[in-house]
């Protein structure tokens, strides 16, 4: 039986399309990733499972219960990690997780013991007083402390550090290897790839992929930057001697300009391009793993990559930062350049 | 229940400070009586009002303790106390979908009509305790302040119960907003908004003949602490008018509430 059934399920807020018909199907005892840029209807579609929002049209199942109709059913075999978790502030974190854990006849104090231990945090203190990551931690506990047979987590690392991502990644493995099933959403590619198997692509309402991460991995490019010393690489001759080099399997969307080349390379290429670099004056190399823009223009365009980027402009990400912005608009001004070719 | 007890206890401290607030008021009240409720000047201004004035204050004789506290607490006990339950039905819903802790706590297998009756228990515990504070306080005190007078037990009680049947109904009206609305200062404005425009429309309603009906449909206009004390009996009427308005209420908050995203 599949732990999560969606059939044509579509949600208008008004005239705003906020998903149309989604269909999906997440086998049990598998972490299943939902990918999308903020604003493309995870959470929307998360809502829906668990009869927070109802939907316009269609229906869902979840572990086989009518989200609707066995609403009560789903949600005592369903814990929910909200992507924006709100916590009681005046409360402490130990207050909060007992009143959560009463309203489902009680959850084994042992278990928020030893989650607050693997998370790291005191669960003696004021919510008002924990930082952003913190109070994450306390909604990741929430979530995991029931036992529940599913597992729905909205961007469940939003606001962690690299250390505590790492432990809420053995968490949903230890998770899975007891058969439960997870279903998470993100819009950061690295996450799903580390913990999931299969993973949904939504965009713009739509579901538009559905692939094993295994598949997604194959099709990523990595963003490779490489500056290089040679006097006058600047130079037009000296230009189109890096771009003959750098013209190898795998390499795309080369462009060089005053000393430093920017270009995309499929995973499996990645070797030769190194062994062709290592024959360059190099002197400064960054390769950086692919942003779901940058999945998104594999899948299905430019166009599409430009949407993300507009997405993410829209609704800020915590995650990517200021860092991610620059990169946002030359990868706009890239996907126009292309578009234009294109067109 | 459980979520009824978590609210009750979050609400322990607003509610003491009300209690304080309100007897306070009221001891103050009584404390000025015998320099104002016993000033002749002002007993002859009283009896000089016209009829419609009267009626607003009561027409209770003003020189005894009765009288007086009626028209400077009693009257005004539905008013104050619904500053009370029309801030806490306001927020009960709309804060916790504000705050997005509706996400969480809905998300947990429970009925969403269980969480509107929950906040309305505390609504009506709130409002009780806040008339019990009142009226264990002023009943008893009156002969210890005021030498030679006190106050009827019964038309008191009766007083006080048809004070909190009136700002429960206004508290009803207010978690109806409170599930309507999910910006919780938008709605403690509108709750507030619409509690003082019925009281003003039932002022209007008392004071002209042609606005009358306006304080049928009014729960202020169902509240009169002067003809109780006068008749010594409620009458079923208002009380009935009340129950309905406070039963109509909160069946729609909880409708909507059941029917609304929570997003």
């Amino acid at each position: 039986m599949p732990a999560i059934v969606a059939e044509n399920l579509t949600k208008f807020y008004g005239r705003t399309r906020g998903i149309e018909n989604v269909n999906l199907e997440v086998r049990e005892g598998e972490v299943f990733g939902f990918l999308g840029p903020n604003g493309a209807g995870k959470t929307t579609t998360i809502r829906i499972l668990l009869d927070l929002i109802r939907p316009t049209r269609g229906r869902a199942t979840v572990l086989g219960l009518d989200t609707r109709k066995d609403s009560i059913a789903v949600r005592r075999r369903v814990g929910y990690l909200p992507g924006e978790p709100g916590l009681y502030d005046h409360l402490t974190g130990e207050e909060y997780l007992g009143y959560m854990a009463g309203l489902r006849s009680g959850a084994d104090p042992s278990r928020r013991k030893d989650l607050a231990q693997r998370l790291d945090i005191d669960l003696g203190r004021r919510i008002k007083a924990l930082s952003h990551g913190m109070k994450q931690k306390v909604a990741i506990i929430q979530a995991f402390m029931h036992e529940a047979d599913l597992l729905i987590l909205d961007e469940p690392t939003s606001g962690l550090d690299p250390l505590m991502q790492h432990a809420f990644y053995e968490l949903v493995r230890v998770e899975r290897a007891r058969g439960r099933t997870v279903f998470m959403s993100s819009h950061v590619l690295s996450e799903v790839e580390k913990v999931c198997d299969r993973v949904a692509i939504i965009r713009g309402g739509t579901i538009a992929v559905v692939e094993d991460v295994e598949t997604l991995t194959r099709k990523r490019v990595k963003r490779v930057q490489v500056t290089f010393a040679a006097p006058g690489a600047s130079s037009p001759a000296a230009s189109e001697a890096l771009t003959a080099t750098l013209t190898l399997p795998g390499v795309r969307d080369l462009s060089l300009k005053d000393g430093t080349a920017v270009f995309r390379v499929e995973t499996t290429s990645l070797g030769g391009v190194v062994k062709a670099l290592a024959a360059l004056p190099v002197t400064d190399l960054t390769i950086e793993n692919p942003s779901l823009e940058d999945i998104f223009f594999e899948y299905f365009g430019p166009e599409a990559a430009a949407e993300v980027a507009r997405a993410d402009d829209r609704n800020g990400s915590a995650e990517m930062g200021s860092r991610r912005a620059g990169r946002t608009g030359a990868r706009r001004r890239a996907a126009g350049r292309r578009g234009g070719r294109a067109g | 229940m459980r979520i009824f007890r978590r609210c009750l206890w979050d609400e322990r401290m607003t509610l003491l400070s009300w209690a304080v607030i309100l007897i306070a008021f009221a001891l103050f009240a009584v404390s000025t009586y015998e320099q104002l409720g016993q000033s002749p000047g002002l007993s002859t201004l009283m009896e000089n009002l016209p009829p419609y004035m009267q009626a607003l204050f009561g027409g209770l004789d003003w020189s005894t303790a009765q009288g007086y506290l009626n028209t400077e607490l009693f009257s005004w006990l539905p008013l104050l106390i619904a500053y009370y339950t029309g801030l806490y039905g306001a927020s009960a819903l709309s804060r916790e979908v504000d705050s997005h802790t509706a996400e969480t706590l809905l998300a947990q297998p429970i009925r969403r009509w269980s969480v509107v009756l929950a906040k309305f228990g505390v609504i009506v515990t709130g409002t009780f305790l806040l008339h019990l504070a009142l009226y264990a306080t002023v009943v008893p005190l009156v002969p210890v302040f005021i030498k030679g007078q006190s106050l009827a037990a019964g038309p008191n009680l009766l007083v006080t119960l048809s004070s909190f049947l009136t700002s429960l109904a206004l508290g009803s009206l207010a978690l109806l907003i409170s599930a309507m609305v999910n910006d919780q200062r938008k709605a403690t404005v509108y709750a507030s908004g619409a509690i003082m425009l019925l009281f003003f429309v039932n002022v209007i309603g008392q004071i002209s003949s042609k606005a009358k009906f306006l304080t049928r449909i009014n729960p202020f206009g169902r509240y009169h602490s002067a003809d109780i004390l006068k008749t010594g009996g409620i009458a079923w009427g208002d009380a009935l008018f009340l129950a309905g308005f406070i039963a109509l209420f909160l069946a729609a908050s909880v409708w909507w509430f059941e029917r609304k995203d929570i997003a």
